[in-house]
């Protein structure tokens, strides 16, 4: 379970996130939309931990964020984090790499092995398992950074745009797959920021609404149309909450049109 | 003679050494340089004992030596049996080695028996100490150190110099077979032991040579951003309050040998305390800035000047306060100069106890480097100075 409490958080001037509160159950799966540069990440940040909130705090499992080094070592092995751009050590072979996020994760050995062996087999990695990192195409690198976080099997997953970098269509279903059999089936937790409404409503039991660092929605895919007086798509619901204009707009142009 | 045999150079090796020794002096063996072989002889000497100190432990301690240290744990071999390819430790055996070399320095070169034997047990003391910070037995370590600035200060009395050498290779003799009582052995783990004693697994005893270590810093670097997070030893980062207290007086000491035996060399007290005042200040601010660094490494202001400044949020004390330490340090240090002088205290109690100060707050006070990079309120950076060994998605 993940509890987002008052969350403030800015770098410099203008605050990125706003009072943001959040509560993600066990083996639910919340998407985070909102256009660039409204907060997505920095929250999904903050929830990792790589950022601490000038106000508020987070809370995975019960235990608070930076509160104790126990705790936050505890939540560390508790939570992965796919973040936008995440580094691959080049000369290392993709399975070395995994092993050794493995082995930081203290999962046992036999099990991952074989969990390498079907992760290479979903993302169709396996002729390139063994070849050093800096050989693979950006859509290999990036089936390979999602194939780290899942080899780590945490009960926490935190996904910072896992379906954009160069996924393939192969890779993308697959990964969508495997998302939702770990929410269903092994009550992981997963809180992914994206940008394609169609993942979200295909995948999220809820879904987050940014705006300007603040959450203006945070809801089923039901509740959210409830919340907009309508039945439409999220792409629609989101441009009702987000631009409201931008409806407005499109009618106006069509009216005109006529 | 199976000893004498193991612990001896191999043949070639001492052949080489001496036909090397033979072509240096051979273009000074004419009538007009007969002066000069003194000029090799002497280094030449101090190198052959240097380098049998360092035969002595680096060649025969499995700690140093992966491949043996492999091998050993697949063998019934156990503490109390002598080690296979001979012991690390002095026997009476190696008097004839050194007689060797003490009588070559008597013959050829000035070097008296004492400087023979100190320049042989510098380089051993050297090894041991790597030995026992590799297998866990730090406290010789330490008294070994603190040894080496009373060896400085006693210099001028040889009998005195010789009864700290002697007690200090007895301590070494302790210490190594302590450091061998640690070798993790077969019988005492499970399928993995072969392993864990090559630095692929993590033991799961405390006691045992941490050879861990490595393959988590491997393990660690190989993991990349972000997935590397998790693995951070409290332990490996943080210096513990008894380490921080050793340190410091450690550093007071040798400080405090080097204000002694000055006067020795001619050096005007009024010079020594300008000169090491300044230094003794610059060092503590050093100290001070090392702290800095490491507790601002990778972990940065949660928040800009110049948001700081738009906000009013001008200190952020969950982040700030890793100033204070490094601050207190400086101020005890230049404090207490000036109370001590204002006492009368002498300069070669002034300047340790300003160095004892500097170091001993700077290591002692809290949060700790782990706890910092834990529960500081800080932005955790990626590691920035590492882009050639990692690529971006």
């Amino acid at each position: 379970m993940i509890n987002v409490v008052d969350v403030t958080q800015h770098y410099g001037i203008r605050p990125i996130i706003r009072d943001a509160n959040l509560t993600v159950r066990s083996g639910e799966m919340v998407a985070v939309m909102g256009p660039n540069g409204m907060g997505k990440s920095t929250l999904l940040k903050t929830m990792a931990g790589i950022l601490s909130p000038q106000k508020g705090h987070v809370e995975i499992n019960g235990l608070v964020r930076r509160q104790s080094p126990e705790a936050e070592l505890s939540i560390r092995r508790q939570v992965g984090y796919l973040p936008d751009h995440p580094w691959l050590p080049k000369r290392s072979s993709g399975r070395d790499f995994l092993l050794a996020v493995g082995r930081v994760y203290q999962v046992a050995e036999e099990r991952l092995f074989d969990h390498i062996d079907r992760l290479f087999g979903l993302f169709d990695l396996r002729d390139k398992g063994d070849s050093s990192i800096m050989t693979y195409s950006n859509g290999q690198r990036k089936k390979l950074a999602v194939c780290a976080v899942l080899v780590a099997e945490p009960p926490v997953l935190l996904l910072d745009e896992p379906f954009t970098g160069g996924l393939d269509p192969s890779g993308i279903f697959a990964l969508k797959r495997v998302l939702h059999s770990l929410a269903e089936r092994d009550d992981v937790t997963i809180v992914m920021a994206t940008q394609l409404p169609e993942m979200a409503e295909e995948l999220a039991h809820k879904v987050a609404v940014l705006r300007e660092g603040k959450i203006i929605a945070f809801d089923t895919l039901k509740g959210l149309q409830e919340l907009t007086d309508g039945s439409g798509s999220l792409q629609e619901i989101l441009e009702h909450l987000i631009h409201p204009q931008t409806l407005k707009n499109v009618e106006a142009y069509f009216e005109r049109g006529k | 003679m199976r000893i004498l045999k193991q612990i001896f150079p191999p043949i070639p090796v001492v052949a080489f050494v001496v036909a090397i020794y033979g072509l240096l002096c051979l273009p000074k063996l004419s009538p007009d340089y007969a002066g000069d072989i003194l000029a090799v002889s002497m280094p030449w000497g101090m190198a052959v004992s240097i380098a049998y100190g360092f035969w002595r432990v680096a060649m025969f301690h499995p700690a140093l030596n992966e491949d043996y240290r492999g091998w050993l744990v697949t063998t019934p071999w156990n503490p109390r049996m002598p080690l296979p390819l001979g012991p690390p430790t002095l026997t009476c055996y190696d008097a004839i080695p050194l007689a060797l070399i003490l009588s070559f320095n008597a013959a050829a070169s000035s070097i008296g028996i004492l400087d023979t034997m100190m320049c042989f047990s510098a380089a051993y003391f050297l090894f041991c100490i790597l030995v026992f910070s590799i297998t866990g037995v730090s406290h010789v370590n330490w008294i070994v150190a603190f040894a080496c600035g009373a060896v400085a200060l006693t210099y001028d009395n040889a009998y005195m110099v010789a009864a700290l050498l002697l007690a200090m290779h007895i301590v070494v003799l302790l210490g190594l077979k302590a450091s061998l009582e640690r070798h993790p052995q077969e019988s005492d783990f499970d399928e993995d032991s072969k392993q864990r004693a090559w630095g692929q697994l993590e033991h799961p005893m405390g006691s045992v040579w941490k050879m861990e270590r490595l393959s988590d810093a491997r393990n660690k670097r190989n993991a990349g951003w972000p997935f590397s997070l998790p693995r951070l030893h409290m332990e490996n980062c943080s210096i513990r309050p008894s380490q921080s207290v050793l340190l410091s007086l450690l550093a007071a000491w040798y400080l405090y040998v080097l204000v002694c035996l000055l006067p020795k060399y001619a050096i005007a007290e009024a010079v020594v305390s300008d000169d090491f005042y300044s230094s003794t200040v610059v060092f503590v601010c050093t100290c001070s800035a090392w702290r800095l660094i490491a507790y601002g490494w990778r972990c940065a202001s949660p928040i800009s000047i110049a948001g700081r400044i738009a906000t009013g949020r001008l200190i952020v004390f969950g982040y700030d306060r890793m100033v204070v330490v490094p601050a207190m340090a400086i101020a005890a240090a230049l404090l207490s100069y000036r109370f001590l002088s204002w006492l009368g205290v002498g300069l070669s109690m002034k300047l340790p106890v300003v160095v004892f100060l500097g170091i001993f707050v700077n290591t002692f006070f809290g949060p700790t480097l782990a706890n910092w990079r834990l529960t500081g309120m800080h932005r955790i950076r990626r590691p920035i100075l590492q882009k050639a060994e990692y690529t971006e998605v």
